[in-house]
Order: structure tokens, then sequence, then C-alpha cells
């Protein structure tokens, strides 16, 4: 029972969450608002008893790839903020909202069918580690040779610059 | 024989119950990482008073034990400003994310294996932090690592450009020196075939402690673990006697002393990783219980960083990018790549289990 | 007990908020933080199925998803900064030549 509870707050704050989101009108407010959407997804990964993806979703997602926008949103320039409301109340914007709500209206629809209350299931590490490398291990190998090849290529295209720009070497 | 009797109740309806259970073990663990800390700045500021010849603090209380009571109470009843270009709501929040996720990183260090010894006719022995789940070295690690996000949005948040620039590059330090620690715990992960802390002592309980059997990545992780501390001599990016103090110039007051509290704590929780990971957790011989042992090596290897930090000076930001980029990724990454082939011949020579 | 529905629900909260947000944004980083959404509710999906059969292609499918799509921010972000330095705005109905 606190279970259920705790998973409506969750799902409650998610909601209020991306409606900010989408409302607010500075930018790194709705970042903040992104990390809240992160942690709270987290929390639904540990909900379904998987608290590796949930580890892994705030090291990667809110760890790193909130810092990546932040950094994007802190260094470039934006002009002043007009007034989002006034902005989302335009008729081309309207549409999309009406658009997005008969998205969300066709995905509870089909969610309203899966209404068998099943017990969730523990994969352990050992499973998915398993998985990974053995049955899915055509596409680790070919993201290990995409990233090898790029850094690769990105640290000879790096030194060519540098060689062509001057000739020191800084730090150690 | 009545208290024999209602102790024992107290017991049984403790153990009947898991969220009481819960509740009990946070508390107990909430004390006993208050008192880590309170003893690590302690310790900080006594040692490096003495390796620089000078006394530290020694009025108040007997060797100037309640001197951190005394400043404590000092930053709590100072006037709690916010800068009037601030954003309220992130300023506000930030010192409390920066404490919560610090606590949080603690919750999967297993502290003790049991403390049926506190109970003298205890029925079963309580297993003590339910810190035994499968990936709680990621939990443990995963909360230590969400650290640029705070550093960025308290920079951003006090509304300066200072403090902004200085939030870039604390930010920087810390992403960089999260890949060399996290390649270095992995070498410990394939030693002992397990994500799980509780897990990685056992397997120490039975083989050589991971500090000698994976000697490279105990020392970038020790490394690692000071750039990610932000101790000297990597805190160049609030080095408090050029810039005032980084990306936290701004925070006054109670505001201050919870980021400074949550600094030390992310320390206690650091060097209780280092522990956990390599030099045996809480493993010792007998008359010393356990959790004693966990304290007490984490108070030594806290002592280790912080006459490190007395003796070395500090290093410049170029110096530092190179060194993490340059030197530990991949020292890191070819111990990791070495790793099976040294635990195959440890386990031929009986020294892992 | 938690139902399957009450999580799709969910993702779809945050599809849905994502695909309204990419549509409606003129700031190119908000446009990105929509699609980052977007990728959250396919992961949410992924990890429900996953664990609702035990099987642990679910969970691996997902880790293969949240690398690519940080790999993908990051290089959305380098974009972005470079349209910056190019056009001196992030304004997405500002940015209308192809030649820069």
């Amino acid at each position: 029972m606190i279970v259920d509870v705790a998973y409506y707050i969750i799902v409650l704050v998610t909601l209020l969450s991306v409606v900010g989101f989408v409302v607010t009108k500075d930018i790194v407010r709705a970042a903040g608002l992104l990390l809240v959407v992160l942690a709270c997804v987290a929390a639904a990964f540990a909900f379904m008893n998987s608290l590796l993806l949930a580890m892994i979703q705030l090291m990667v997602y809110a760890g790193a790839v909130i810092v990546i926008f932040l950094f994007g949103v802190m260094l470039t320039r934006r002009e002043a903020p007009t007034s989002r409301l006034r902005q989302l109340a335009s008729y081309e914007n309207l549409t999309y909202l009406v658009f997005a709500a008969l998205l969300f209206l066709l995905i509870l629809r089909a969610s309203a069918g899966l209404t068998s209350p099943l017990g969730y299931a523990y994969v352990s590490p050992q499973l998915v580690a398993t998985s990974l490398y053995v049955q899915l291990r055509g596409v680790v190998y070919a993201l290990a040779a995409l990233i090898g090849a790029s850094s690769i290529g990105a640290i000879y295209v790096v030194r060519k610059e540098k060689k062509q720009s001057d000739g020191t070497r800084g730090g150690v | 024989m009545n208290t024999q009797i209602t102790l024992t109740g107290i017991i049984v309806f403790i153990e009947r119950n898991v969220y009481l259970r819960f509740l009990l073990v946070a508390i107990v663990a909430f004390i006993i990482v208050s008192i880590g800390s309170l003893i690590e700045l302690y310790i900080e500021r006594k040692f490096w008073a003495r390796i620089m010849s000078r006394y530290g603090p020694t009025e108040v209380g007997k060797f100037g034990t309640l001197q951190l009571i005394a400043d404590a109470v000092k930053f709590l009843v100072k006037e709690d400003f916010s800068p009037a270009a601030a954003d309220k709501t992130i300023y506000n929040l930030v010192p409390v994310f920066s404490v919560t996720v610090s606590f949080a990183s603690l919750l999967a260090i297993p502290f003790d294996y049991t403390v049926a010894s506190l109970f003298p006719s205890s029925l079963h022995p309580l297993t003590f932090v339910a810190s035994n789940f499968d990936p709680s070295l990621l939990v443990a690690f995963g909360f230590f690592a969400l650290e640029p996000l705070i550093v960025l949005f308290g920079g951003w948040a006090a509304g300066g450009k200072y403090t902004l620039i200085g939030g870039f590059r604390s930010a920087a330090q810390l992403i960089s020196y999260e890949i060399p620690l996290v390649l270095s715990f992995l070498s410990v992960v394939v030693l002992a075939q397990s994500l799980n802390l509780f897990q990685i002592i056992q397997t120490q309980a039975h083989s050589w402690p991971f500090a000698v059997l994976a000697f490279p990545a105990f020392i970038t992780f020790t490394v690692a673990l000071l750039a990610e501390l932000e101790r000297t001599p990597f805190d160049l990016t609030e080095a408090d006697t050029e810039l005032v103090s980084g990306w936290n110039t701004e925070y006054g007051g109670t505001k201050f002393l919870l980021v400074y509290l949550s600094e030390y704590i992310r320390a206690f929780a650091g060097s209780a990783i280092l522990v956990s990971l390599f030099l045996g957790g809480w493993l010792g011989p007998a008359p010393i219980p356990p959790l004693i042992w966990l304290f007490l090596k984490t108070i030594i290897v806290f002592t280790v960083l912080v006459w490190i930090r007395a003796a070395y000076p500090r290093v410049r930001i170029d110096q530092m990018l190179a060194l993490g980029w340059r030197i530990l990724i991949p020292v890191s990454a070819v111990w990791l790549i070495l790793t099976p082939f040294v635990a195959h011949v440890a386990m031929m020579h009986g020294a892992l289990a | 007990m938690i139902t399957l529905g009450e999580i799709v629900a969910l993702s779809g909260i945050l599809f849905s908020g994502g695909v309204y947000s990419v549509l409606t944004s003129r700031n190119a980083v908000r446009m990105l933080m929509g699609i980052e959404l977007i990728f959250n509710a396919a992961n949410v999906n992924f990890v429900a199925y996953a664990s609702t059969t035990g099987l642990a292609e679910g969970l691996s499918l997902a880790i293969i998803s949240i690398s690519i799509a940080a790999a993908e921010a990051a290089i959305g972000i380098a974009i972005v900064l470079l349209l910056d330095k190019l056009f001196k705005t992030v304004d997405v109905d500002k940015i209308k030549e192809l030649k820069g």
C-alpha cells in the first residue's frame, strides 16, 4: 500500500515537472525541472526492481547529460525572455497542444488494457551482463569500433591543428 | 528480569516490521556518519596545525574539541541573505540538495556484519545497514558523482559571473576525474566478480586485500578521490588564499554551513568507499568489533588525506587536466585490461578466493 | 500492486511532454531537452517490459539506449554552440539560412 502511494506521488511529481518544464520561460529553471523528471524516472526504475538501471540513469543522465545541457545553456546568448504563456497561446502552439494531448490520450487508452497486477521480476546484474556481452555482443563490438575509430580520428585532427597553429605543448 | 523481556520484545517487534527496521538503521547510520564527520573535521584542524608547527584550536573545550560546535553556532546565527541578482529558488535549494546527495551515497556502504554483540541476549543477529543489495557500489558512487550538477547550479544561482566561472572550473575538474575513478573501481569489480560492496568485502576476507592485488588501481583511485573531493593538491577551484571560494562564494550563514558539511560528509563517504573496496572494510582481528574497524580505517585514510593536504602545493588547471586525461585514464585503463590475467595468476597461487 | 498500465501511463506523460516541448520551443537547447524526455519515455518502456517478462535483453537495450542518447546530447549541444557562434543567437525562428 505504501508502495502504491509512493508510486502515485512519483507520477504526480513527474506530471507537475513536465508541465513546469514546458511552461517556464527561464531556460535554467527548465533544466532544473528536467533534472527532477530524470530523478523521477530513476525512481520509477527502482520501483520496477532494477536498481542497476536506476543508478545508471542517475549517473549518466542526471550526472552528465544535464551538465552538458547546463553548459550549453550558460554558454549561449539568449534574448530577454518574453512571456512564454503568450507565446504558447498562439494558434500554432495550441494546435500542437491538442496534438500532444491526443497522443497522451492514445497512450493512456493503450495502457488501460494492461491492468493485470504483475510482480516485477528481479534481473540481476549478472544476467544483464550475460545478455549484453554474449547475446548482444555484436552491438557492443560495433559501438566499440565506432568509438575507437572516432577517437583516433579526433586525436589525429586535433594534433594536426595544433601543429599548424603553434608548436608548444602545455601541461605535464 | 522485566527489562530483559521488554528488550527482547522490542527487538522482535523491530524485526517483524520492515519499515521500522529501515528507519532505525537510517537513524543509526546518520548518527555514525555525523560523529565520523565531526571527528574528521577535528583531525583536519589539529593534525594540519601540528604539521605546520602550530596548535590549532585549543580554547573551546578541553583540547579544542568543542570548537566545531562553536563554529556551527556562529554560522547558524548569521543573517540569512541572498544576492539581489540571484535566482532565489535554486539558490536556496542547492545547499539542501548537496547535503541530501552526500548522505544518500552512504546508504550503500555496509557498516557492520552484525550488531549481535550490542544485545546480550538477542534472538537473531540483526544484519546492520541493509546494504547487501546487488548494485550497491553503483549506488554509492552514483550519488557521489552528482556533485558537478550541484556545483554548476550553485555557481549560476548566485547571479554573478565570477561564481559562474568558478562553477565551470569545478565542474570540469569533477567530470574529468570521474573517469579514472570508475576505471579503478572496475578493476576491483573484476577481481571480486560482483558489484555488491558486501560481496567485495567478503571476498577480501579470504584473499589478499585488493590494495595489494590491484595496486595501480589503488593509487589512481586515491589520486582521483583527492580530485573529486576537491582537496589539495587539487583545490585550485576554491583556492581560499587566492580566489575567495569559487562557486560557493555567495553563500553565507546556514547555507554555507550545509555546503561545508556536505564537503566533509563526501570526504567520509569517499574514504569509506576506498576502505571497503581496497582495504577490506570491516574486516579485522577479533577484539575490536567490525563497526569500529571500519570507522578506524576510514579515519586513518582521512588522516593520510589531511597529511597530503598539508604537504603538497596546489597544481595549476592545465596541470590538473593533463594529469587526469593524459596520465590517470591510460594507466587505469591499461590496468583494467591487465586485471583478468592478474586475477588468474592470483587464483592459481591462492591469493584470491 | 503497481500495474504495467500505470508504468506505460508514466511513459506516456514523458513522451507527450517531450513532443510538445520540441514542437513549441524557440530555443534550440530547450528542443534538445525535449528530445531527452522522449528518450526517457522509451527507456521506461524498455525496463517495464524487461522486468515483466524477466528477460535481461530489455535492460541491456535500455543501457545501450541511455549511452547512445548521452552521446547524441553531447553532439547536439556542440552543434548548438556552433550555431550560437555563427548566427549570434539560438532562436530557431531566426536561423533561416543554410549558408553560414
